[in-house]
C-alpha cells in the first residue's frame, strides 16, 4: 500500500544506476495511501480508496543541477526522469554552493504511527459515517462531512549516503450540520495521526447542538468586541502566524517581524506579544508528531518561537546559516505548533464577560497587509453576543480585519490547550496540486482564548 | 489490528508488483516521445477495470487514465545591484510527469472510487473491484436516487486542443534563455529587482471510457507563469546588501493560465508590456497619497478585477451541488439557495447583466472537447438580462433540476462540468470558462471613469467572498499593485493608501446596483481558481469580463 523502507531503497538504487555522465544523483520518494467516505445532505455522496507515490530525482555535478519528478515506477519512466534531470544540469540550472547535503543528521524519533488508523476499514467507515447522519436526519436536519484515514512514506537518499525515512498515519473528520431552510449551521472537526484520538459521535453530536443554538441569528453592529475564541478560531489565526517565521525576509524589512526601526534586521529579541504567549515545536512531543525532517532532509529541531511573548527564533535555511553563522545548518519550520495557555475555562471567561462574542471558527482567512499581518475573514458556524457573563443570543456573523499579533497582545483569558483541526496547505506547488492525497494532518495545540477589542468591520448574511 | 509491519510488508508486496507490471512491460506505452493516448493499450486497461466492476455488481461504471507532463522554469530569488548579480543565472526548470488511473462505479445508488498510479492490466481490474467495494460499504445505508442524464455515445473519439506549439517539443535551453530575456529587460529597464518570475506547462492527456460504450480520449494543454518588474526606490537605502532598494513591484498582465502552447511565452509583447507597465506606474505614482474618506461612492472597475466579482459571486454561487447543500462541509454553500424556485424567474441583477459558460473558448484554461464524464458540453446561459436560467451541472445533478427545466419544457442534459485534477481524484462539479457579455457602448475603465462626478476607480484588486458567495470585499492584492483612485468629476485626483480601503459587496445589490459596462474592446480575461470537494481540487477556468460601473458602493477603512 505504501513504501516500506527497503523498497524505497531498492528503487533509490535502480534510478542511481540509470544516471549517466559525472556528478551526483539525489533521490526523494514519497507514497500515501487514502482511504476516504465523503457526505451530503444526509446522503453519502463517495467512498473512495487512492494511492500515489511520486518519486523526486536530482542530479547534479558542482554547482549545475537538474531536478525531475515521476510517479512511474517501471524502468522507462524512472529512466525518462533522469534524463530530463540531466538535460535540466546541462542546461543553465544551478543551485547555490551551500545547497550541499548538510552532512551527519540525526533525526528526532516522533509519534507519528497508529495502528487504529489503517485499522480503520471501507465498512468500519461507512457504518460510522451512517451513524453520524443518523441523529442529524432525525432531528430533520442535513449533515455533510468527510472522513479520512490514511498512511504516508517520505524517505530520501542523499549522494554522500545520507538517508531519512518515516512512516506516519493521518486521520480526519469534520462535520457541518444545516438547517435545511438555511437559518442555522454549526461545525467540528478533528485530525491526528491517530484515529483513536479522535471522537466522531462527538464531533456529530456537537455540530449540531452548534446548528441549533445558531438557529435564527439577530443582526448586531459591525466594532470592536471582547471575544471568547473557541481552540479552533485560536488555531485558524495562528495558521497564519506560522507561515511569518522567516528570518531573511525579516531581515529584508519584508512581514510583521521586521524591525521598521532599524533597516536590516529582525524583531529577535523584542516583545511582540502578551508575556503569557509562548508557542514553539519539538518533534519529540508526542501529541505534535511530524516526519523528522523536511523535503531538503534536513531534521525539525526543537524550537521555541515565541517565549514569554519576546521574539527567540526565526526559521532560515541552508543558505542563510552559511552566510550568517559559517555553518551549514539550518532551523527549519515544521509549522507544527504547541502554543502555552491558562487555567481558564471557556466558560468562566464568558462568566467574566459583560458584552462580547463567542467565536466558533474563523473561514476564508487572507492575509491582505503581510507587513501588519493583517487578515481579513468571516466568522462560520456559531457566533453567539454574550451579555453580562451569560450568551444572550446566536448573532449573525462578521467580516473581519485583524492581525492575529493584535490579539495576542490584547490578551484577557487563556485557557487549557487542546489539539485543533488542521491539515495541510494544499501548496500550489508545482506538480503538487494534482495530487489530492498529499495532504496529511499538522498538528496544532493552542488555547481558547479572551482577548479585547477585535475588529469586527461588516455584517455577513452568510448561515 | 494491522501492525505496521504488515502494512509495509502489504505495501511492499504491491511494490514488487509494480516494478514488472507483466501486460505492459516493454511495450511502446511508456514512451516518452509525444504519443496520442489512444493507443490500443490504454484502452484495453480502462476496459478491464469497467468490466471489474460490472462483474463485480456496478450498474454504471467509468474509467480514466491520465498522463500529465508538467515543466516550471523560474528564476530564484530577487536581485539588482546593490545584491550579487548572480541571481540572474540563478534559474531552474523542474519536469514532471504523473500518470494515473481511477475508476468510478455505481451500485445500488451508492458511488465508490479507487485510484492508483500504476498502469498495468491487474491494477485496473483490482481498481474496478475495489469501487464496487466502496460503493457497497455504503448500500446498506438509506438508498439514494441517482440518475445520470442520457448522453450520446462516443465511438473511439480523439482531441488535441489546437495550439502552435506544443510545450514539451521546445529544448529546456530555449525556456530558459526566454525567461533570461525577460530578466535582463526588466532589469535593464528598472534597473531594480525582479521577483521570481516563472513560466508553467502542462500537457495532459486523458482517455475516458465508461460501462455505456463510450471511449474517448484527448490532448489537453494549460500554459501560464507570473512576472513581476521592480519598480526604483526614489531614494536609495542606508542597506542596500540586506534590503531592495525599491518601492514597489508591477505585474504583468500578460499570462493568465491559458489553453495555449509554447507560442503563448514566445510570442508575448513582453517589453512592450515591461515598458508600459513601468510608465503607467510612474504615471500614478505621480499622483498624491490620500487617505480614504469612508462613504458610499460610485465605482468603477477594471476588467480584472469585475472578472474576479463575477467568478466569486454568480461563478461560484451556480454551481448546483454547492446550491443545494453537498459541499457545505468544504467549499461552502450558495446564496441561490433555491434553484428549482428561483430557475427562470429570480432577479439576480441588473437588466445588463448577460452571463454565460462554456467550455469552448480558444485558449480557455477549462477548454475540453469532453468532460470528464465523456459529456461534450454546449455553451450555456446563465443569466440572462438580469434573471438566473441555469446552473453549471454534471450527469447526475442536471436530474436534480428536472422538475424545474420541465416548467420551461427543457429535458435535463449536463452542461460537461465534471472535472478532476487527474484520474486520482474523483469526477466532481467544477466550474467552466465564465463570460460576461460587454456593454453595447464602446467604452472602456477610463470613459467609465469620465462619468463618474465623485467616486473610486479600483485596478487589479483581489475579491474575498464568504462561504455563501454572498457578502464580500473588495481589497489590495500584495504584490499586485492593486490601486484604488479617488474621482472627482471624471478625472483621477489621488491615490488612496491601498491596505486602508475595502470596497463592501453584498452580490444581489452589486449585480442589480450595476450602471454600465464596457465595450467589446475593453474585454479581458482572468485566471479563475476554484478548490471543492473533499480531498479538494484544484481547477483552473477563464473569466473573460469587462470593466464595470457601479453605483453607490460603501467603502471603508478595513484596518479601523
Amino acid at each position: 500500500m505504501i513504501l516500506s523502507r527497503e523498497a524505497c531503497q531498492a528503487l533509490a538504487d535502480r534510478v542511481r544506476r540509470m544516471a549517466r555522465g559525472p556528478g551526483t544523483t539525489r533521490v526523494a520518494i514519497s507514497s500515501v495511501w487514502l482511504g476516504d467516505v465523503r457526505w451530503g445532505r444526509n446522503r453519502t455522496m463517495m467512498a473512495g480508496d487512492a494511492r500515489d507515490v511520486i518519486v523526486r530525482i536530482m542530479r547534479r555535478h558542482r554547482a549545475a543541477a537538474g531536478r525531475a519528478e515521476t510517479s512511474r515506477l517501471d524502468d522507462a519512466g524512472l529512466e525518462a526522469a533522469v534524463r530530463w534531470a540531466e538535460e535540466a544540469m546541462r542546461a543553465k540550472s544551478t543551485v547555490h554552493l551551500w545547497d550541499l547535503p548538510p552532512g551527519t543528521r540525526t533525526f528526532a524519533k516522533p509519534t507519528i504511527w497508529s495502528g487504529a488508523t489503517i485499522g480503520l476499514t471501507s465498512a468500519a467507515r461507512g457504518d460510522l459515517v451512517r451513524s453520524l447522519i443518523q441523529p442529524a436526519e432525525a432531528a430533520g436536519l442535513f449533515s455533510a462531512g468527510y472522513l479520512a484515514v490514511g498512511a504516508f512514506t517520505e524517505a530520501f537518499f542523499d549522494p554522500d549516503g545520507q538517508q531519512g525515512y518515516c512512516a506516519r498515519t493521518t486521520a480526519q473528520c469534520s462535520i457541518s450540520v444545516r438547517d435545511p431552510s438555511g437559518r442555522g449551521s454549526g461545525w467540528a472537526g478533528g485530525s491526528a495521526h491517530d484515529w483513536a484520538a479522535l471522537d466522531p459521535v462527538a464531533l456529530a453530536r456537537r455540530a449540531q447542538e452548534k446548528c441549533r443554538a445558531s438557529r435564527e441569528p439577530v443582526a448586531v453592529e459591525p466594532g470592536r468586541y471582547t471575544v471568547v475564541l473557541e481552540p479552533q478560531a485560536v488555531g485558524d489565526l495562528m495558521d497564519l502566524v506560522t507561515n511569518y517565521l522567516g528570518r531573511p525576509p525579516a531581515e529584508r524589512g519584508d512581514g510583521p517581524f521586521a524591525d521598521r526601526q532599524r533597516p536590516g534586521f529582525s524583531k529577535l529579541g523584542l516583545k511582540v506579544a502578551d508575556e503569557r504567549v509562548s508557542f514553539g515545536h519539538d518533534p519529540e512531543d508526542p501529541e505534535l508528531g511530524v516526519c523528522p525532517f523536511n523535503a531538503a532532509g534536513e531534521p525539525y529541531r526543537a524550537v521555541r518561537w515565541v517565549e514569554r511573548g519576546v521574539l527567540t527564533a526565526l526559521t532560515y535555511d541552508r543558505a542563510y546559516a552559511v552566510e550568517e553563522f559559517n555553518e551549514n545548518i539550518p532551523l527549519p519550520n515544521s509549522r507544527a505548533l504547541r502554543m502555552q495557555g491558562g487555567e481558564t475555562t471557556i466558560e468562566e471567561m464568558i462568566r467574566t464577560t459583560r458584552r462580547g462574542l463567542l467565536v466558533t471558527r474563523f473561514s476564508g482567512l487572507r492575509v491582505t497587509d503581510h507587513n501588519a499581518l493583517l487578515a481579513s475573514g468571516v466568522t462560520r458556524d456559531g457566533l453567539w453576543l454574550i451579555e453580562n457573563g451569560k450568551i444572550s443570543k446566536a448573532v449573525k456573523n462578521f467580516g473581519f480585519s485583524e492581525s492575529p499579533l493584535f490579539v495576542l497582545n490584547s490578551l484577557e483569558q487563556l485557557g487549557p490547550p487542546v489539539p485543533v483541526f488542521r491539515l495541510d496547505q494544499a501548496e500550489e506547488q508545482f506538480g503538487q496540486h494534482d495530487r489530492p492525497a498529499f495532504r496529511a494532518h499538522v498538528p496544532m495545540i493552542v488555547p481558547p482564548l479572551k482577548a479585547r477589542d477585535f475588529n469586527f468591520n461588516r455584517l455577513v448574511d452568510a448561515v | 489490528m494491522w501492525s505496521r509491519r504488515n502494512f509495509l510488508r502489504a505495501g511492499a508486496a504491491v511494490t514488487a508488483g509494480v516494478l514488472l507490471p507483466a501486460p505492459v512491460r516493454g511495450s511502446a506505452l511508456f514512451s516518452t516521445t509525444a504519443r496520442r493516448l489512444d493507443d490500443s493499450e490504454i484502452k484495453e486497461l480502462a476496459l478491464r477495470g469497467i468490466d471489474a466492476a460490472r462483474a463485480a455488481g456496478a450498474s454504471y461504471a467509468d474509467a480514466r487514465l491520465t498522463r500529465i507532463r508538467r515543466r516550471i522554469a523560474r528564476s530564484l530569488g530577487l536581485w539588482g545591484p546593490g545584491l550579487t548579480g548572480t541571481a540572474v543565472t540563478q534559474r531552474v526548470i523542474t519536469e514532471h510527469e504523473a500518470v494515473a488511473i481511477g475508476v468510478r462505479a455505481l451500485r445500488d445508488g451508492s458511488w465508490g472510487f479507487a485510484a492508483s498510479t500504476v498502469w498495468s492490466g491487474d491494477e485496473a481490474v483490482r481498481l474496478g473491484r475495489e469501487a464496487v467495494a466502496q460503493a457497497t460499504t455504503n448500500t446498506t445505508g438509506t438508498p439514494r436516487v441517482v440518475e445520470l442524464a442520457t448522453v450520446p455515445i462516443i465511438r473511439d473519439g480523439h482531441w488535441t486542443m489546437p495550439v502552435e506549439i506544443d510545450p514539451f517539443t521546445v529544448p529546456q535551453d530555449e525556456i530558459l534563455d526566454v525567461l533570461a530575456s525577460f530578466a535582463f529587460f526588466s532589469l535593464k529597464q528598472s534597473r531594480v529587482v525582479l521577483s521570481g518570475p516563472h513560466l508553467a506547462m502542462a500537457k495532459r492527456e486523458t482517455a475516458f471510457a465508461s460501462s455505456e460504450g463510450s471511449y474517448a480520449t484527448q490532448v489537453l494543454f494549460g500554459t501560464g507563469g507570473s512576472f513581476t518588474t521592480g519598480l526604483p526606490a526614489y531614494e536609495s537605502t542606508p542597506f542596500p546588501d540586506r534590503t531592495y532598494n525599491i518601492r514597489g513591484f508591477a505585474p504583468l498582465e500578460t499570462f493568465p493560465l491559458a489553453g495555449r502552447g509554447w507560442e503563448y511565452f514566445a510570442k508575448a509583447p513582453l517589453q512592450e508590456e515591461i515598458e508600459r507597465v513601468i510608465a503607467e506606474a510612474d504615471e500614478e505614482d505621480r499622483l498624491p497619497l490620500k487617505p480614504l474618506e469612508v462613504g458610499r461612492y460610485d465605482t468603477v472597475f477594471d476588467a480584472v478585477t469585475t472578472g474576479r466579482l463575477l467568478d466569486g459571486t454568480i461563478g461560484v454561487a451556480t454551481e448546483l451541488d454547492r446550491a443545494l447543500g453537498y459541499e457545505a462541509n468544504a467549499g461552502g454553500t450558495s446564496y441561490l439557495d433555491s434553484p428549482l424556485a428561483m430557475l427562470g424567474n429570480h432577479q439576480v441583477g441588473s437588466p445588463l447583466l448577460t452571463v454565460t459558460a462554456d467550455r469552448s473558448m480558444p485558449g480557455g484554461a477549462a477548454t475540453v472537447k469532453w468532460d470528464e464524464e465523456g459529456v461534450e458540453p454546449e455553451d450555456f446561459i446563465l443569466v440572462k438580462d438580469g434573471v438566473l436560467v441555469d446552473f453549471q451541472t454534471t450527469r447526475e445533478s442536471a436530474g436534480w433540476l428536472a422538475e424545474a427545466y420541465a416548467r420551461a419544457g427543457r429535458t435535463p442534459r449536463s452542461h460537461g462540468c465534471a472535472g478532476a485534477t487527474s484520474a486520482l481524484g474523483a469526477q466532481q462539479l467544477q466550474r467552466p470558462n465564465l463570460r460576461l457579455a460587454s456593454g453595447t457602448e464602446r467604452v472602456g475603465f477610463e470613459a467609465l471613469a469620465a462619468d463618474v462626478k465623485d467616486g473610486i476607480a479600483v485596478r487589479r484588486a483581489a475579491v474575498d467572498m464568504d462561504f455563501n458567495a454572498l457578502n464580500g470585499m473588495v481589497v489590495q492584492q500584495e504584490g499586485f499593485r492593486t490601486m484604488f483612485f479617488e474621482i472627482k468629476r471624471g478625472k483621477k485626483v489621488a491615490r488612496l493608501q491601498p491596505n486602508a480601503v475595502a470596497v463592501l459587496v453584498r452580490a444581489p445589490e452589486l449585480w442589480k446596483s450595476v450602471a454600465a459596462l464596457g465595450g467589446q474592446d475593453s474585454l479581458q480575461r482572468a485566471e479563475g481558481r476554484s478548490v471543492k470537494g473533499e480531498p479538494p481540487q484544484t481547477s483552473y477556468h477563464t473569466v473573460e469580463a469587462p470593466p464595470m460601473l457601479v453605483q453607490q458602493l460603501a467603502v471603508i477603512d478595513p484596518a479601523r
